[in-house]
């Protein structure tokens, strides 16, 4: 009996530390994601602004 | 020439009647069960992906039953003149050289031996379900989620117990049921072919029985657990909740595979399957997804639908430990709904009675069936109420959490 109950106790822990440590791992990724910093925004408005500059001298011409 | 020797079904039925009736009324009442199983799909009162490949194939199987012994007659020894079997498959013989004669005489032998039994066409099967998830409601809430999802494990986990000691079931045995208290039909299947293998016919045909009534049974559940005052809650607007990227949620999905599949390798096959499905639909590759979601899925989910089918022949169904297996399937899957409501008491405990307990039972991870059925039963009492998406975390939540399980039970029982 007492076996039993201890195989339950166990797979009842197990899953309840890797079920938070997928909630921490979750926790961990989404700030690691949102601290990066906003490298590609800037890129994105040059690029805008350079094809304007483009157009612009083809538009001259 | 007799008859019977030509209309061979009758050949066996008049034998079986003679020699064995039990055996006759049983094969008749499987065919019945076959064509109602096959109507109550058409009706969608059960899961007609299943239940129309299932309903036929057991009908078929139980009437095309014959004389056949296969393997005497090709290795040209003494014929067994009353071995019974089909040209569908043997799901009985393991010896190798038997089994490569019947995969060149049974039309699903092949399937069966190297997609079934092997536990391919579950992992295929979550692969599909892994490209229809959207991780982002669980990464919302994770913790919530996870809560609940563990909650809704309660039958899982009492399962066990109660299986080992009322009916001395062995721990493998034990667990293969109590895992259909997780409510995912490849779990149990892969789960049982690990720890079971003898029983994992019976086992899979109840799991997927019950896991057609699970949003039959549940409504009714929580009318009597959750009172009118507590279905009605609305749930606080959020403030600043966060849409995930798709990059996070693929990245995300790459960390979570590795990690578990590192904790826990004999269950890698499955978490790799799952996280594959949710990778391929968070990486763009659109024909990769529709390939996983459309034709992957709905494949296997056809093949399994026969092949459940064809499995539920007469004798497997004799078995006398069906019975106990059907009842403990039914105490697993009630125990994981009730642990999943009391979760949500406990959600509503915790936050000041800002939370709906109905949202509890969504943990039970029939993906998306018990997140809309908890929707359902709160928008017939409140129809303002919007519970969709913490509903969702905590059921997909619930299909993490029956993996680590399955992976914790065969590590444990296996070690």
């Amino acid at each position: 009996m007492l076996s039993v109950v201890k195989l339950m106790l166990i797979a009842v822990a197990v899953t309840a530390v890797t079920g938070f440590l997928i909630s921490f791992l979750i926790q961990i990724l989404t700030k690691l994601v949102s601290s990066r910093p906003q490298k590609s925004s800037d890129e994105e408005e040059l690029t805008a602004l350079a094809i304007a500059i483009a157009l612009r001298g083809a538009e001259r011409k | 020439m007799e008859l019977t020797k030509i209309f061979q079904g009758f050949d066996l039925l008049a034998f079986q009647i003679e020699h064995d009736w039990k055996l006759a009324v049983v094969r008749l009442v499987l065919v019945l069960l076959g064509i109602v199983m096959v109507y109550l799909g058409r009706k969608g009162i059960l899961e007609p992906l299943l239940m129309i490949p299932m309903g036929l194939g057991m009908s078929t199987i139980n009437a095309s039953m014959m004389f056949f012994d296969p393997v005497n007659m090709v290795n040209k020894t003494t014929v067994d003149p009353t071995r019974v079997g089909t040209l569908f498959l043997d799901s009985i013989e393991s010896n190798n050289n038997n089994l490569m004669t019947l995969c060149q005489i049974d039309w699903l032998q092949p399937i069966y031996t190297f997609a079934f039994s092997n536990g391919l066409i579950a992992c295929l099967i979550f692969i599909g379900i892994g490209s229809l998830l959207d991780i982002g409601f669980v990464m919302a809430r994770p913790y919530q989620s996870m809560f609940l999802a563990i909650c809704a494990e309660l039958g899982t986990f009492l399962t066990l117990p109660i299986a080992m000691l009322f009916k001395g079931m062995t721990p493998g045995e034990a667990a293969s049921i109590a895992l259909v208290g997780g409510a995912d039909g490849p779990m149990v299947l892969f789960g049982s072919l690990k720890m079971a293998p003898e029983l994992f016919v019976p086992i899979t045909v109840v799991a997927y029985l019950y896991l057609a009534l699970a949003y039959g049974g549940f409504p009714y559940l929580i009318r009597f657990m959750v009172p009118k005052k507590f279905r009605m809650i609305e749930m606080p607007k959020e403030k600043n909740v966060r849409e995930f990227s798709s990059f996070e949620k693929l990245l995300f999905s790459i960390v979570a595979c590795v990690v578990l599949s590192f904790l826990f390798p004999v269950a890698a096959p499955l978490f790799f399957s799952l996280f594959l499905g949710i990778a391929i639909r968070e990486s763009g590759l659109e024909k990769f997804r529709y390939f996983v979601s459309e034709i992957i899925l709905y494949g296997s989910t056809l093949t399994l639908g026969v092949l459940l089918g064809i499995l539920c022949d007469a004798k497997t169904i004799m078995n006398p430990q069906v019975l106990p297996l059907l009842i403990l399937g039914i105490i697993s899957l009630g125990l994981s709904a009730v642990g999943g409501l009391i979760g949500g008491y406990l959600m509503y405990f915790f936050t000041g009675g800002k939370y709906n307990p109905v949202i509890g039972i969504a943990g039970v991870s029939c993906v998306p069936s018990t997140a809309k059925v908890a929707q359902k039963a709160v928008a017939h009492d409140n129809p303002g109420a919007v519970i969709m998406q913490y509903a969702l975390g905590a059921n997909i939540c619930g299909v993490i959490t029956t993996a680590i399980i399955t992976a914790a039970y065969i590590c444990l029982i296996q070690s």
